[in-house]
């Protein structure tokens, strides 16, 4: 795998070989995939390693490959103000055990991001100390943003009264 | 202290402070505010833990206005997201189409001619001038202040007639479109354009008058609010809050990553390279 000049990507493939699945950098943006299991000591080393100092977690979101295994992609985008670079992180999680470990204890960004996840995608974030629906009201039933959930379904909390 | 009088049986009656704190049940109040609180610009919800007038526990539920616009853009064309990027913020509808535009076209891999990156930029920066003239004055109206909102406003009218005689439309331009823009200036425009940025100097020169400096303003803000820079990265908060954190100017270029910044960077490329006159000799424009 190569790392594209990037001094992310290089670094996570002298520590991390065997989790760190795939890299590109298609339109100069720096990108690697990883196993889901070693998520969280990946982060921790991009935000504390010197020289790579991603002291901000843009944001978090997924992708619904249907048809796909594993079905969904978890995307992370990381800046680092200091050395003024970006990487971006994927990582795949299966339909029938959408969960992954919350980026919450390394980066407080995470918190409101992964609730929006787990609303919209029903990927449930291992850690995270409050994970509620953030747009959604609670008896709100399915994920509207994976793909098969149908654009015209309707599910109004009160009904349409005469 | 008030004279008491003895109690029945002639004991001595209690101090007086007992009696106040004696039986004295506090507890926190819950208290709903909104979804539609007339002191907030639009529908949030605020679950409120109080203890006296302190906030101890803050719940905040933003889902009212939640619109689904990535959902409706499922079914849709590339072509056919640009409207919606129009309502993400109604005061800069212009730069939101410019931020969908600029990521379709790096996927695309197109480059518009020049003289659509300046008018790109144009309208960006109209854009953004009647975003801030907006917020500054809304800021300014939550501290009781009305006159340097209506300073504002006015001054934010005339950016939006210029973005009227841009694309037609006041409020939601759908003007920037993928490789290129909706169509050229109207005849007029430049010296409209003059003649509406005097009038905005004027007004801005009204407003710092009346709040730059002036006691109230300054008395109401200052100390509120702050954050520290390693907060604003931990919460990933960008933009003037970012910058208002650091005196380092490197550090303010590295945040300033809007998209009007890399039209111009890509433009001053464009102009930089010999080809650009054909380039933009080309047809850079749909038909209106």
């Amino acid at each position: 795998m190569e790392h594209f000049d990037s001094l992310a990507l290089r670094r996570l493939l002298e520590r991390f070989p065997s989790a760190v699945q795939a890299t590109h950098a298609a339109f100069g943006d720096a990108t690697a995939q990883v196993e889901r299991g070693s998520l969280l000591e990946i982060m921790r080393l991009l935000r504390d390693e010197p020289g790579l100092d991603f002291e901000m977690l843009s944001d978090v979101t997924a992708v619904d490959w249907l048809g796909q295994e594993p079905r969904f992609e978890l995307v992370y985008h990381l800046y680092s103000v200091k050395q003024n670079h970006r990487v971006r992180i994927k990582s795949r999680v299966p339909e029938l055990e959408p969960e992954i470990a919350s980026l919450v204890p390394l980066w407080p960004s995470a918190d409101w991001m992964e609730r929006e996840v787990w609303d919209l995608y029903g990927i449930r974030f291992r850690g995270h100390p409050d994970l509620r629906r953030i747009l959604l009201y609670e008896e709100f039933e399915g994920h509207p943003l994976r793909k098969d959930y149908p654009k015209e379904k309707r599910q109004p909390l009160v009904g349409p009264r005469n | 202290m008030a004279m008491r009088l003895p109690l029945p049986g002639g004991q001595p009656a209690p101090p007086l402070e007992d009696d106040f704190e004696r039986d004295l049940h506090t507890e926190h109040q819950l208290l709903n505010m909104g979804p539609s609180h007339p002191a907030t610009h639009g529908t949030v919800k605020f679950l409120i833990e109080l203890d006296g007038e302190s906030i101890v526990d803050l719940d905040i539920q933003v889902g009212y206005l939640h619109r689904g616009f990535e959902k409706e853009c499922e079914s849709g064309t590339w072509y056919q997201a640009i409207p919606y990027t129009d309502r993400l913020n109604y005061n800069s509808a212009i730069l939101a189409n410019l931020g969908y535009v600029l990521a379709v076209e790096k996927l695309l891999g197109i480059e518009p001619p020049e003289r659509c990156q300046w008018l790109r930029t144009l309208g960006g920066e109209l854009s953004r001038m009647g975003d801030h003239l907006t917020r500054c004055g809304a800021a300014c109206l939550e501290l009781a202040a009305m006159t340097p909102f209506l300073y504002g406003i006015e001054a934010r009218e005339l950016t939006w007639d210029l973005q009227e005689m841009l694309c037609g439309a006041r409020v939601t331009s759908n003007y920037i479109r993928i490789g290129g823009v909706k169509h050229d200036l109207v005849p007029g425009f430049p010296a409209k354009c003059r003649d509406g940025i005097a009038k905005i100097r004027a007004l801005l020169r009204d407003f710092d008058d009346v709040i730059t400096g002036n006691r109230i303003f300054v008395d109401r803000l200052k100390g509120t609010g702050v954050i520290s820079r390693e907060d604003c990265l931990r919460w990933a908060v960008t933009g003037p809050i970012l910058s208002s954190t650091s005196t380092s100017r490197w550090a303010r270029w590295a945040t300033t990553t809007t998209a009007i910044w890399c039209a111009s960077r890509r433009c001053s490329r464009a102009c930089a390279s010999s080809s650009s006159v054909s380039r933009s000799s080309r047809s850079w424009a749909r038909a209106p």
